[in-house]
């Protein structure tokens, strides 16, 4: 039973990092113009070269939809988890 | 207590503050390294404080019916993990970091009510541990210093001595006792409500002076050892003794004497004596639904976003409200002692 936790708790968390490292892959992935592809912040604007302004973001483009719904598969993935435990503790 | 329990409860309470920790500092160092603003962070914060607070009853109740206390602190500390390689996105960072915040939250939550199931020395300790960490979180955030090396080790020291360090709660399966208690109903909305507006008073409070980060820290550390102590002398005294001791003394000196610094330590630090008696008191009468129980106070806490207020700047407001959670606690407690006069410390 000790095994399966442990093979259980590797298996979420391989299957999270395969998630990481896609992310982190398409963060890094250069867009046609030289850009980054997915750029999770905007540049700061600067004035005169030395002062930095910042301003707030709109909602979504903070949390961007495809967080959401990651959020949602990770909520999903670890109630599953929870539930496939249990009822492989009552085998 | 044996020395494998007490092992377990200081080991799980470490492990408290380090996810406390972890889940604050990274929000704060992932948004600074992407140059958000303070509004972008605090919506973060936001964001994080209702995942991490806000689900805990959902969750409590999906583990006490499957009764996977252990597995839910095992994938919690998993996903904090998973928020430090996040770390390159914020939004996935609050994500990860907030649920498993609160999948910690509820197991270890639930262990700390299970070890010595009338006390509250346990759940005063594995609670003080969570305002260190948390507070210690919101320094090296905004200070924006990253210790990454040494963040990396503290997170995967608590993996690995979760995994060799399983909880097992004891076998308490329906919750008859509460049937058998008149006026349940209005002792639990009593407690609720007490806890509700000491949650107010404990987050929404701005010292004027807690700026300074040692003053910032030593108020953590006086609400933390005032959670311990006060867990201590209820169950060495009794319950009543402790919050009429304490808390009456405490809270005419929070009102008044806040820019006083040392007044307002010490009240912080009496202030804090009586948090672990209505969760004991709860969890005993929801017997079996521990982690429920631990979600539920826990999500009390988002009522800080409710008041947000300063105390200080209103203290005739301030003075009957804390008064009226006080008196609230007490009625409860009084209401439950008779049923719980073998097991239960409260009147002595």
């Amino acid at each position: 039973m000790k095994k399966l936790k442990v093979l259980t708790a590797s298996v979420l968390m391989l299957s999270m990092y395969v998630v990481i490292f896609t992310q982190r892959v398409l963060a890094d992935m250069p867009a046609p113009d030289g850009e980054e592809y997915h750029r999770t912040s905007r540049p700061t604007p600067i004035v005169n070269g030395t002062t930095e302004i910042s301003e707030s973001k709109p909602f979504f483009e903070l949390i961007e939809p495809i967080h959401i719904l990651l959020g949602v598969v990770v909520v999903l993935v670890v109630i599953g988890a929870l539930f496939a435990i249990r009822k492989m503790r009552k085998k | 207590m044996s020395r494998k329990q007490l092992t377990t409860l200081l080991g799980y309470s470490l492990i408290h503050g380090v996810m406390d920790f972890s889940g604050i500092a990274l929000i704060w160092l992932s948004s600074k390294s992407h140059a958000l603003v303070g509004h972008d962070i605090l919506i973060l914060t936001v964001l994080y404080t209702l995942l991490a607070f806000g689900t805990q009853p959902l969750f409590g109740l999906l583990v006490d019916k499957l009764r996977v206390s252990y597995e839910s602190v095992l994938i919690g500390v998993l996903l904090m993990l998973s928020a430090f390689f996040l770390f390159a996105t914020p939004a996935l960072v609050v994500i990860f970091a907030g649920l498993g915040s609160a999948l910690f939250h509820i197991g270890a939550g639930s262990m700390s009510l299970d070890i010595l199931p009338q006390k509250n020395t346990p759940p005063g300790i594995f609670s003080a541990f969570g305002i260190l960490g948390l507070t210690s979180g919101i320094v090296v955030g905004t200070a924006g210093v990253f210790y990454y090396g040494l963040h990396l080790a503290l997170l995967l020291l608590a993996v690995v001595f979760v995994l060799f360090t399983p909880i097992t709660l004891s076998d308490v399966e329906t919750s008859k006792k509460m049937k058998n208690i008149p006026h349940s109903k209005l002792i639990i909305t009593l407690l609720l409500i007490a806890i509700a507006i000491r949650a107010v008073y404990g987050l929404g409070t701005v010292f004027m002076w807690e700026s300074h980060t040692v003053y910032f820290l030593a108020l953590a550390l006086a609400v933390a050892v005032g959670k311990i102590s006060g867990a201590i002398f209820a169950d060495r005294y009794s319950w009543l003794k402790t919050i009429a001791l304490s808390v009456f003394i405490a809270i005419p000196i929070v009102v008044f004497f806040a820019n006083i610094y040392l007044a307002a330590l010490v009240g912080t630090f009496l202030f804090s004596f009586a948090f672990a008696m209505p969760l004991v008191a709860l969890s005993n009468m929801l017997a079996g639904r521990k982690a429920f129980v631990f979600g539920l106070v826990e999500f009390m806490i988002l009522f800080q976003y409710v008041g947000g207020i300063s105390l200080i700047s209103q203290p005739w407001l301030a003075l009957p409200l804390l008064i009226f959670s006080t008196v609230a606690l007490l009625l409860a407690l009084r209401l439950l002692s008779p049923y719980f006069k073998k097991t239960l410390n409260i009147t002595n």
